[in-house]
């Protein structure tokens, strides 16, 4: 039998709480989630014709105090959006979801917002909208998960979210979810440099991680010479010129001012 | 496709992974994965990158299981980051 473990950090009231999962199955489930006033509650729907009699119960309450979440696991009705947002804190309709085990679990854990609960793919623009267990978005560009080396490519049609939501899967295609969160939520970044990247906070290591990130070698940098990036990377350059950071920057794809935040 | 190491039956649902997209400025490594918790050990140093969660909860079984096949993990993790190889590269240095 394997051991089963008890995650140090789960279960434990921290500085966000952990949330309720309630599932909304019945027409009076749906009335209760409209009108309830309970805060860190999340609301999940699986049916579209629940979410609408949410969203009816919601008009005829005109409810004003938002409180607790509703996750919709359907496929987007912009026109639902504005009733709902203004009765629950965050509305997401995530029809590509952690399972139902996955799901509630991942609501009590306290790095619950460095783990994903599901997303959806819009083909048209090439994204990939991704909601995080604080139920905050992330919009990322399909460029965001690139080829390997070996030619494996992800299957946007087939997209899902597994492993307690440290796994994003695209057909035979999975990658880290710590990828898109050290790209896209400069919140996740800073905990980085707290934890793992706490003996190399400096400017020049920032600009090795996004380099080695993008896969360029320091020749990949124009007309920046390639010693120059090593020596910039490795401190040895305490004040770069603002026009070489600026090049540096152009080419790894960023802010110039947001550079070190990586 | 994510590598994942197959596992003796005994030993699941513990799951051994390379997946195809990794923060390639880190070391090379494997990801052990228990239900909600995952683990991070280097293909490199051979040890566990992360000090937290707790390596010692990780059955030395599966971390046997890693080192008897630590050569096909690293040509799988070679041939899906070429910029990020187990041998450090001379000019990354």
């Amino acid at each position: 039998m394997p051991t089963v473990i008890e995650n140090p950090r789960s279960k434990q009231s921290g500085a966000t709480g952990f949330l309720v999962p309630k599932w909304v199955d019945s027409a009076s489930e749906a009335r209760h989630a409209a009108s309830s006033d309970e805060e860190g509650t999340v609301w999940i729907v699986r049916k579209s014709n629940l979410v609408d009699s949410v969203a009816h119960e919601v008009a005829v309450i005109k409810a004003l105090k938002k409180s607790g979440y509703l996750v919709l696991l359907l496929d987007a009705r912009s026109a639902l959006l504005p009733p709902l947002e203004k009765r629950f804190r965050a509305v997401a309709f995530v029809p590509r979801a952690l399972s139902k085990e996955e799901f509630d679990e991942v609501l009590t854990l306290p790095d619950r917002e460095d783990r994903f609960i599901g997303g959806i793919v819009d083909e048209a623009s090439k994204t990939l909208t991704l909601w995080r267990g604080n139920f905050k978005s992330i919009t990322v560009p399909f460029s965001a998960f690139p080829a390997t080396g070996n030619g494996i490519k992800p299957d946007f049609k087939k997209f899902s979210v597994i492993d307690y939501g440290h796994t994003l899967k695209f057909g035979n295609y999975e990658s880290a979810s710590e990828v898109v969160l050290f790209e896209y939520a400069p919140d996740f970044r800073r905990r980085l440099k707290q934890t793992r990247f706490a003996e190399e906070k400096t400017l020049g290591a920032s600009i090795r991680r996004l380099r080695r990130q993008r896969r360029l070698t320091r020749s990949d940098f124009g007309n920046i010479d390639a010693k120059t990036i090593a020596r910039i990377e490795h401190g040895k350059v305490k004040r770069p010129q603002a026009s070489t950071l600026e090049g540096i920057a152009n080419v790894l794809g960023v802010n110039r001012s947001q550079l070190s935040s990586y | 496709m994510p590598y994942e190491l197959l596992l003796p039956n005994a030993l699941r649902p513990w799951k051994v992974k390379i997946f195809d997209n990794e923060l390639l400025f880190e070391e090379p490594h494997v990801t052990i994965i228990f239900k909600s918790t995952r683990w991070r050990f280097s293909l490199r140093s051979r040890n566990f990158l992360d000090k937290s969660p707790e390596p010692s909860q990780v059955p030395s079984r599966v971390v046997a299981q890693i080192e008897a096949n630590l050569e096909t993990l690293c040509d799988e993790w070679n041939a899906r980051f070429p910029t990020n190889p187990i041998a450090q590269l001379e000019e990354e240095e």
